[in-house]
């Protein structure tokens, strides 16, 4: 199961994905929490230590590739993702795991 | 990314970008439900609608507001009418809560600052709508 979570800045979109990770965690199910926004603060919302902070370090951009789709730019990865995942998610509190997905380059939406 | 993840036994929690403008169809074609959230008045509901447009038309199979911050019937009623103009469906209410202000000062998880707070216990049924809706 893959939720997104949507909302204009200060709508409480942050806290609404992260709560949830937490509480679903909380249950025993497997939470994988994704931080796609630009300005990435799901990990304090999820009850990261802000000086454990610096851990968190984004997906390197060289493991993003952009290419053509029917006309679109997409972002692929030159790795599987759950290599990805094992290498570059966090351990949050709580057992739910986060990847940031980091900034894509300039000139790219 | 997300299209490559095994979703079978794991729930997937993206804290996407503000809209979905700039999402790829195969993203979207990655989701099963976005959540819009929104707030109990008209520029933030209209902003969710255009989202939801968007997110229809890229093909996620669900798409459902959040109404969050509401501090009174009166809100849950301009949040309802909106929602019925619009077919949109309201997925969940969450309630304004003050101790989100306290847990954010002393810079804690709002389920770790006080898990017994009224918008937690919120989500908490939000999760079990979601849980409902995954086929284990």
């Amino acid at each position: 199961m893959k939720v997104a979570i949507a909302g204009k800045g200060g709508s409480g979109k942050t806290t609404v994905a992260g709560t949830m990770a937490r509480l679903a965690a909380g249950r025993g199910v497997d939470v994988l929490a994704v931080d796609a926004d630009l300005n990435p603060n799901l990990a304090l919302v999820l009850g990261m230590q802000p000086d454990a902070l610096d851990a968190v370090a984004p997906l390197p951009h060289d493991l993003l590739q952009h290419r053509q789709l029917d006309g679109e730019t997409v972002l692929q990865l030159s790795r599987p993702a759950e290599e990805l995942v094992l290498k570059y998610g966090v351990d949050c509190p709580g057992k739910v795991r986060l990847l940031v997905m980091g900034r894509p380059q300039a000139g790219v939406g | 990314m997300l299209r490559e993840l095994p979703a079978d036994d794991l729930l997937v929690v993206v804290d996407m970008e503000a809209s979905p403008e700039h999402l790829a169809r195969s993203t979207a074609e990655a989701v099963n439900l976005m959540l819009v959230v929104a707030e109990p008045w008209f520029r933030s509901l209209e902003t969710a609608r255009r989202s939801i447009t968007l997110a229809v038309d890229l093909g996620i199979p669900k798409v459902a507001v959040v109404a969050n911050k509401l501090r009174d019937a009166d809100d849950h009623e301009v949040v309802e009418a909106f929602c019925a103009r619009h077919g949109m469906e309201v997925f969940a209410t969450l309630p304004y809560d003050d101790t989100l202000g306290d847990a954010e000062r002393a810079r804690a998880a709002p389920v770790d600052h006080d898990a017994d707070a009224p918008l937690v216990g919120a989500i908490d049924r939000l999760v079990d709508r979601v849980l409902g809706l995954a086929r284990w």
